[in-house]
């Protein structure tokens, strides 16, 4: 009976590890497949393509930097404050400025900024495409002669990537501010100090963390929700399901990538 | 089998836009329709009344290459469907035919002008101002003008259905597949829009087939008339319009 039970299991575990390797290597193809078609289609409907591309730059760019912003500032406030508090304590306050680069320019601004446009953004791509698919759209696309991957694709990969980076970079800026005025506020440390020491004790390292980390996530949500959207072609109830795996699988890449390029760079 | 009649042999090949051999498409393990076969030369109507709805349908999809036919063999304006395998030139067929079926929509988040202009800024790189100035005659005849800065689900269902003909119509496709338009515009502008489209047939600018339902409706605009009973096409030559199907 155990042995049964273990060989079901083993067999479950297997099968489940399948199908997540299978979804993640669909996902890698349809990524490879909007490389081509981006090489393939290269100059087709450039004013069209870029009008989308701005358009995509606008509505997870520009109308996230508020939310970005306000939990930016708090997690810097707080961090900031946090860090003193536990360093004054063990006499170090000295490595306050490497502590909080490391914390919220490696770690919190790329994964917050991730979660912010994953709810935001990535919801919104999956749905679209998805209505998109199943109503007709598309096909009402290719008889217009335009590619849908083109078309559909490029402009809100780029969009969304270029968005990240940005966001992620701001992201660090409005923490540390807001950082470096709470601890002005609560704490007898002199700014100028912490400016400079804040100023010396960020690497070259840290900037490509920051820019890495900003690329692929930015590049992962794009695709893994565009995917999911091209995926809902039987019926309309089939979106909403969809949408939610799309941001749950859309979270687990990130973390997983968080921590691939965390050991990286450490 | 079809059976064919009034045929117009000594047309040239190339002047043939859309020819069919012994067409056949499944749906559930049954055929819609087989052993259809037909060819639609340029400056020609033709007319499809079908005893079922998907019929129609279904053959214009196949003939739109958005399917594949399960039996027989289509060929476009001269090639046939491994002329048009390659993704790009299969897109490029697409943008030369006009298709509207009865599930065809406007794409939701774009506005009227733009779902027009869309073909046109693609795939011929105008700008929007461009392409507006270019489709505002077509779009003003069909009273859509005025319409053009509102979003598809601001457009009464008349004008929603007349601005997906008048899309089809602004890219000047040499081949139309228009499903029942009659059931979608009304007696007065189904009359406007087949009279546009013979107009450009006989200019020898497109090729166009139609379906409705009963088939005495589109016969005055039609060269011949294909009658799909009991799953299988039956080829007749309109009384009005005695150029019958190119052999």
């Amino acid at each position: 009976m155990p042995r049964a039970y273990l060989s079901n299991l083993s067999g479950m575990t297997g099968r489940w590890l399948l199908a997540k390797a299978n979804h993640i290597l669909d996902t890698v193809a349809f990524f490879w497949v909007c490389l081509k078609v981006m090489v393939r289609f290269h100059g087709h409907g450039r004013r069209l393509t870029s009008r989308i591309l701005v358009q995509q730059i606008y509505y997870t760019g520009v109308q996230s930097l508020d939310l970005v912003s306000l939990f930016a500032v708090l997690t810097g406030a707080i961090l900031f404050m946090q860090g003193y508090e536990f360093l004054a304590k063990i006499g170090s306050t000295n490595a306050l400025a490497r502590l909080v680069i490391v914390v919220i320019g490696r770690e919190i601004a790329p994964m917050l900024t991730a979660i912010i446009v994953i709810f935001r953004s990535g919801s919104a791509i999956t749905m679209e495409i998805g209505y998109m698919n199943v109503l007709g759209e598309i096909e009402g696309l290719e008889m217009q002669g335009v590619s849908p991957y083109h078309y559909l694709c490029i402009p809100r990969l780029f969009g969304v990537m270029v968005s990240v980076i940005c966001l992620v970079i701001w992201f660090d800026l409005a923490a540390i501010a807001a950082g470096v005025v709470t601890t002005w506020i609560f704490t007898d440390l002199t700014v100028s100090n912490l400016i400079y020491e804040l100023v010396t004790s960020i690497r070259g390292a840290d900037f490509l963390v920051v820019l890495a980390k900003g690329l692929f996530f930015g590049v992962t949500i794009p695709v893994v929700c565009l995917y999911h959207g091209f995926m809902a072609h039987d019926s309309i109830t089939r979106v909403p399901p969809l949408t939610s795996r799309a941001l749950v699988n859309c979270l687990l890449y990130v973390v997983f990538l968080n921590v691939i390029l965390t050991v990286a760079y450490a | 089998m079809p059976e064919r009649s009034g045929t117009d042999g000594d047309k040239p090949e190339s002047e043939v836009v859309l020819s069919c051999q012994g067409l056949g498409v499944m749906e559930k393990g049954r055929h819609l329709f087989r052993d259809v076969s037909f060819s639609l030369g340029l400056g020609q109507g033709g007319l499809v009344w079908a005893d079922h709805h998907r019929v129609a349908r279904a053959l214009f999809q196949v003939c739109a290459g958005l399917g594949r036919p399960d039996s027989g063999s289509l060929r476009w304006f001269g090639g046939d469907a491994a002329a048009y395998g390659e993704e790009k030139r299969a897109l490029a067929l697409k943008g030369r035919i006009g298709l509207v079926h009865r599930e065809t929509r406007l794409i939701s988040n774009l506005t009227v002008l733009e779902n027009m202009t869309l073909s046109l800024e693609y795939n011929l790189g105008l700008t929007i101002g461009q392409a507006e100035e270019r489709i505002q005659p077509i779009m003003d005849c069909f009273d859509l003008f005025r319409d053009r800065r509102l979003r598809p689900e601001e457009l009464s269902y008349e004008k929603l259905r007349m601005a997906l003909y008048v899309r089809e119509l602004v890219k000047h496709p040499p081949l139309f597949l228009f499903e029942m338009p009659l059931m979608d515009l009304g007696p007065k502008r189904h009359a406007l829009l087949l009279e546009e489209i013979r107009g450009r047939a006989d200019r020898r600018e497109c090729a166009f087939l139609i379906s409705a339902v009963p088939p005495e409706v589109g016969r005055e605009w039609v060269d011949w008339t294909i009658i799909m009973e009991e799953r299988s096409g039956r080829m007749e030559t309109s009384e009005k319009r005695p150029d019958g199907p190119i052999g």
